[in-house]
């Protein structure tokens, strides 16, 4: 929103340097040019805009891969902008991320939870969030794999190198008073 | 977090916690371990702890999922798998109740604990759940995998016990 607002700005700026012409001729030439440079100007910083946009992390495992690992970049996540999860929403999002033109931050599979886990969900486009957002991320040019995935005799493997879970002492807290 | 009421928790959360707390409720009360919460929308920890040692029970709310892990509490855990692959990273990490965990065959033994018939069901709780945001096919699937946990835990007792008082005696915990 910060940037649309610079955006808007600088568009109102041109708009009032041009109005002094003279006349009504003058203001719609005036409007004319200001609208003209507002769109080239525009143009200019949408793509700065999305320069400047935070990028946002994709994965499995919000709670223990994506969201650590967005903190310690200081990006963002889908908790950052869906209050209200559903798959239509989680759709929504990851199109108007790319609307926005932002680097989107893939940090995979959760290569461990699969192995320790008790279902295959993500070939399910339909009911799998992170499938889901692959598949409408194809050809999306700022998409950034962050994660390796290698072959091997366990089945595939991978993660993203240099990455820890959070150690669990961080996340002793009070006992539960139900 | 302290004094979380369910009440301010969405329905999933709240399904996970009310869930997990009565199916786990004997790690309180036969094994001795203390309980911890900390919900968040995305995705909420419920932790049992004894000594240094931790059972994390991981929620994903996007694929109304658990993940379960056992390690000590001061482990960070590398993101890469299997540790046959990233032998540098794994043999770094010291925690015998981890490599305890990485041994269980979670995935054999889902496969025998839950019929054919059983899983089909399941994967269509799992669509309602995740495509419906069905709260009650969300706890139905919930209640099996706490099931599942719970038999497990209970089947591995001897080994998890074994690592966890064989280090706190050790120590000279408690």
């Amino acid at each position: 929103m910060n940037a649309l607002g610079r955006l808007l700005s600088v568009g109102s700026e041109w708009g009032s340097y041009a109005s002094p012409i003279g006349g009504a001729a003058g203001r719609g030439l005036a409007r004319e040019v200001a609208e003209e440079a507002s769109e080239t100007i525009g143009k200019q910083f949408a793509r700065q805009a999305s320069r400047e946009l935070k990028p946002v992390v994709i994965g499995e495992n919000m709670r223990e891969r994506v969201v650590p690992f967005a903190q310690q970049k200081e990006y963002l996540t889908i908790n950052d902008f869906v209050s209200n999860w559903s798959m239509e929403a989680n759709a929504a999002w990851i199109r108007r991320m790319m609307r926005e033109g932002r680097r989107i931050i893939d940090i995979g599979p959760d290569f461990y939870g699969r192995h320790a886990g008790l279902r295959e969900v993500s070939c399910h486009l339909h009911r799998h969030a992170y499938a889901l957002e692959r598949y409408l991320l194809k050809g999306y040019p700022n998409y950034e794999r962050a994660f390796v995935r290698i072959r091997t005799p366990r089945g595939i493997g991978g993660g993203v190198p240099g990455l820890s879970r959070p150690a669990g002492s961080g996340l002793i807290i009070e006992p539960f008073v139900p | 977090m302290s004094n979380v009421s369910f009440t301010e928790l969405d329905p999933f959360n709240r399904a996970f916690f009310e869930t997990y707390l009565s199916k786990m409720r004997f790690l309180e009360e036969d094994w001795g371990f203390a309980k911890h919460v900390d919900p968040s929308y995305y995705g909420s920890l419920l932790l049992y702890t004894k000594g240094r040692f931790a059972i994390m029970f991981s929620f994903e709310l996007r694929d109304n999922r658990v993940y379960l892990r056992m390690q000590q509490v001061d482990t960070a855990i590398p993101d890469v798998f299997p540790p046959e692959a990233f032998p540098d990273v794994y043999s770094r990490i010291q925690d015998p109740l981890f490599e305890l965990f990485l041994r269980l065959p979670l995935r054999e033994e889902y496969q025998q604990f839950f019929s054919k018939a059983e899983r089909k069901r399941l994967e269509q709780l799992i669509e309602l759940a995740v495509v419906q945001r069905d709260v009650e096919a969300a706890r139905a699937v919930l209640e099996k995998e706490a099931e599942f946990h719970a038999y497990i835990l209970r089947k591995y007792q001897p080994q998890i016990l074994q690592v966890v008082e064989a280090a706190s005696a050790e120590s000279g915990e408690a």
